[in-house]
């Protein structure tokens, strides 16, 4: 079943091997009249986006361009909703780790006697510096075939 | 059921008798293909970890007796015999385990969070690697070697969770722990001599397709300079000319300006362009 096309969507973002661009992928509900029962349907979109503004797992909204870029790139990022893994509840404003939030974690561990790790979230550098040294998972990755390959995004089997 | 009379020739036949020799395919363009070799679960380009086992200090005493104020104020003897010398490897290896993990606990009691669970497999990984790096596959026994695997897998998982719920810590636990993340490929594929051709294959065409855009285009930034130069000169005649001997005016002064401003600029770029080059040189 066709998917209707709207102007703006929101998407997950995926890793992507295109500079300047984004790949998004949108999942939406599709009604199979046979069975009466909805069942995802994905769709992916290139956006343009220069300055890499969002990463791997995003949730953003994309916007279509009204006229296309390249082949493939028919829309632009218009902004990162949900960050991956720094969420911020819209409803009171403060940060949440899964269930939870920050400053609750930080009372509890408090009450239990605080260790001086070297670590806090004020301090901490924003997400993004171990990229390309530690941190790879902006990359596109596939099983190594060649003994050649030392392509970063091959991974040994 | 009639058989042909190659079949019951073959039947008949005492020695075995290959009908159709094996050929393997060979490329016409100069590429080889070697299979990668299988590389065994603890290896650091599969498992992530980027540091080894940390030696240990033998005077410390086992974790049970680590904060023990008695232990402090004994005698030397007592102090000797408790200390790591005298246990078993299990103890030293259980130290270097809550070592990693009190780097990243956040309280005292923290032995359930996340990170700490990362931190207890790590060490135990690092423990286990010691012990089965220099010995063959089949050396090591059985469980260990699962046991190892699935520590190694459930490790991946946690940071996969962890960076889900936050990206900081994830970064931080990276650099504290020394570990590395690669994600999973999306697509499952097996590793074939015939499909990997092809892939070969292509990158080859891809690389031979390149390597002449770029020739062209080097060839054709070579003559850019040399035709401005011959075209500023042809203009500046045809100017002089024109008003010499009193003929409509076809190039005006712009556009020799336009020609000089544009030889100018292409000069000032191949110079930056070349310094670049000597300077990363």
């Amino acid at each position: 079943m066709a998917i209707a096309r709207s102007s703006m969507l929101l998407g997950k973002c995926f890793p992507c091997v295109k500079k300047n661009a984004s790949k998004i992928v949108v999942k939406r509900m599709v009604l199979d009249k046979n069975l009466l029962m909805y069942f995802d349907e994905e769709e992916t979109y290139f956006a343009h986006d220069p300055n890499k503004i969002c990463k791997t797992n995003d949730i953003v909204l994309i916007e279509e361009l009204p006229q296309k870029l390249t082949k493939l790139i028919t829309h632009r990022v218009m902004e990162v909703v949900f960050p991956h893994g720094d969420v911020t509840d819209p409803i009171t404003g403060k940060k949440v780790i899964r269930t939870k939030y920050r400053d609750e974690l930080e009372e509890t561990a408090e009450l239990y006697g605080k260790t001086d790790r070297g670590y806090d979230y004020e301090s901490a550098p924003p997400r993004g510096w171990q990229e390309d040294k530690k941190d790879f998972s902006h990359l596109e990755t596939y099983h190594r075939y060649s003994a050649d390959d030392k392509n970063p995004n091959a991974v040994d089997k | 059921m009639m058989r042909s009379h190659f079949s019951i020739t073959l039947m008949n036949c005492k020695t075995a008798v290959s009908v159709k020799p094996f050929v393997r395919m060979k490329s016409v363009l100069p590429i080889s293909w070697e299979r990668p070799e299988k590389l065994p679960p603890h290896h650091p380009s599969k498992s992530g970890d980027l540091k080894k086992r940390a030696d240990i200090d033998l005077t410390r005493f086992p974790h049970l007796f680590s904060e023990s104020e008695e232990l402090k104020t004994a005698d030397e003897n007592v102090k000797r015999i408790f200390s790591l010398r005298f246990q078993k490897q299990r103890v030293a290896n259980q130290i270097l385990k809550h070592d990693l993990a009190d780097k990243v606990r956040s309280h005292k009691l923290d032995y359930t969070s996340r990170e700490v669970k990362i931190a207890l497999l790590t060490g135990a990984i690092r423990n286990l690697t010691q012990y089965v790096e220099p010995l063959r596959r089949k050396q090591v026994p059985g469980p260990i070697r699962t046991n190892m695997k699935e520590m190694i897998d459930m490790r991946k998982k946690h940071l996969r969770l962890l960076r889900q719920a936050d990206y900081k810590l994830f970064e931080w636990i990276l650099d504290e722990l020394d570990l590395e993340f690669k994600p999973k490929p999306l697509v499952l594929e097996r590793v074939e001599r015939k499909q990997s051709m092809r892939k070969l294959t292509d990158q080859y065409c891809e690389n031979v397709r390149n390597d002449r855009l770029a020739e062209l285009r080097a060839e054709f930034e070579a003559k850019q300079i040399p035709f401005l130069e011959e075209k500023l000169a042809k203009l500046q005649w045809i100017r002089e000319n024109e008003s010499k001997y009193e003929l409509p005016e076809t190039v005006t002064e712009e556009d020799i300006e336009n020609a000089r401003k544009r030889l100018e600029e292409l000069k000032l770029k191949r110079n930056e362009n070349e310094k670049q080059l000597e300077s990363s040189n």
